[in-house]
C-alpha cells in the first residue's frame, strides 16, 4: 500500500477553486502526506510479530474461552432452573388459594350437627324470625298487647 | 470442552453458543492482527497491547450472544478494543506521557533501508516521531480517529460505527487531528525546505 486512502482528509488547500496553490502550501501538503505515510508504515512495522507470537496469543485466548464456556453453560442452566422452581412455586400457591374450604368431617362434627338440629326443633320461633319475635317484647315489656279502640 | 485449532475457510455462525469456542478460533485468526495493531498504536506498549488484545477477544466471546450483526465482526471487535484502550489509558495516563517523552514510541526499525539515503531515513524518522508526538497530544477521541484512519486505513463509516458516532463527527475529529499533526510537523523543523518530493 503506497498511497493514502482516497478520502483521507489530507487535501490540497483550495481557498478558491480557481486559485493557484502556492509552492509553500504544496510543500506543506507533501510533507504531511509523506509524514502520514511514514506514520502508517511505522504503526504496521511496530505490530509485526513472528507467527509464534500470534499462535501463542490465540492459544491464550482460546484457553480463557474454554474456561469461560462451562461457566456460561452452568449460568444458563442455573437461571433456567431457578425460573422453573419459581414458576412451580407460583402455581402451587395459586392452586392452594383456589381450593374450597371443605367441612371437617373429623369426630365431633356430626355430634355438633345433631345438637344444632335439636336446638332448632325446640325453638318456638324459627331462627330466621327470632329478631322479629323479640321486637314486641321490647316495645311492650308487660306482655300485653291491646287493640286500638 | 476441547478447543481445537481448526483451519476453516468459511465463516462459521459465531452466535451459535454451543460451538462458540471452536468458532471463535476462526474469529481470533481473522482479527487478532488488526486489533493488536490498533491497541499498540493507542497504547504504545507491546505487552499491554498483547494483554488487551486477549481481553478484547475474551470480552467478545462473553458477549457473542449480544452481537446482532448490525456491523461487521471486525468493527464490533474494534469497538471493544477502543473501549478497553480508553479505560486502560485513563488508569495509566501519567506513565504513558513519560514513555512518550522518553521516546519509546515505535518507529521504523533500525535495519537500513537500501532504497533511501541516510538523510532521507533520518528525515522520515523525524517525521514519524513528530507525528507520534502530535498524536499523543490529541484528545482520546481524536487520537482514536486518527489511528483508525491513518494507521488502519478504515473508512469513515467503519470508524463511525466502531466509535458509535456520526460520520460528520468523525470528519470533524479527523480534521482537527490532522490540523494538530500538521502544526506539530511544521513546528518540529525547517520542513519547508526539507519536504520530500
Amino acid at each position: 500500500m503506497n498511497s493514502l486512502p482516497k478520502d483521507h482528509h489530507v487535501k490540497l488547500p483550495q481557498r478558491n477553486p480557481g486559485a493557484k496553490i502556492s509552492a509553500e502550501e504544496k510543500a506543506e501538503w507533501l510533507l504531511l502526506k509523506n509524514a502520514l505515510k511514514e506514520f502508517r508504515d511505522s504503526a504496521r512495522q511496530a505490530a509485526e510479530k513472528p507467527e509464534s507470537f500470534w499462535e501463542n496469543q490465540r492459544q491464550k485466548v482460546l484457553a480463557c474461552c474454554e474456561r469461560k464456556a462451562p461457566v456460561r453453560h452452568q449460568r444458563f442452566i442455573w437461571s433456567w432452573a431457578t425460573a422453573l422452581v419459581l414458576v412451580v412455586l407460583g402455581i402451587m400457591v395459586l392452586v392452594e388459594r383456589q381450593q374450597p374450604v371443605k367441612p371437617d368431617f373429623a369426630a365431633g362434627y356430626d355430634q355438633q350437627l345433631l345438637l344444632d338440629i335439636d336446638r332448632t326443633l325446640d325453638r318456638d320461633v324459627p331462627a330466621a324470625l327470632e329478631p322479629g319475635s323479640l321486637l314486641p317484647e321490647e316495645i311492650f315489656p308487660t306482655g300485653r298487647i291491646t287493640a286500638a279502640p | 470442552m476441547q478447543v481445537t485449532l481448526v483451519e476453516t475457510t468459511a465463516a462459521p455462525d459465531v452466535r451459535d453458543p454451543g460451538r462458540a469456542p471452536e468458532n471463535f478460533d476462526w474469529i481470533v485468526r481473522q482479527h487478532q492482527k488488526p486489533i493488536y495493531r490498533i491497541l499498540l498504536s493507542l497504547l504504545r506498549d507491546s505487552d499491554e497491547a498483547d494483554v488487551l488484545t486477549q481481553e478484547c477477544f475474551l470480552r467478545a466471546f462473553e458477549k457473542l450472544e449480544s452481537f446482532r450483526g448490525d456491523s461487521s465482526m471486525g468493527t464490533w471487535l474494534v469497538r471493544i478494543a477502543i473501549n478497553l484502550a480508553h479505560d486502560h489509558a485513563k488508569n495509566r495516563r501519567q506513565a504513558f506521557w513519560k514513555r512518550l517523552i522518553r521516546g519509546a514510541m515505535p518507529h521504523r526499525s533500525e535495519t537500513p533501508d537500501l532504497h533511501r539515503s541516510p538523510e532521507q531515513l533520518l528525515l522520515a524518522r523525524e517525521q514519524v516521531a513528530a507525528v507520534w508526538a502530535a498524536v499523543a497530544e490529541l484528545p482520546d477521541q481524536q487520537q482514536t480517529v486518527f489511528v483508525l484512519r491513518f494507521a488502519e486505513e478504515m473508512s469513515l463509516e467503519e470508524i463511525a460505527k466502531a466509535m458509535n458516532l456520526e460520520v460528520g463527527t468523525i470528519k470533524s475529529h479527523l480534521s482537527r487531528a490532522v490540523g494538530v499533526v500538521k502544526q506539530h510537523l511544521l513546528r518540529s523543523g525547517d520542513w519547508g525546505q526539507r519536504a520530500p518530493e
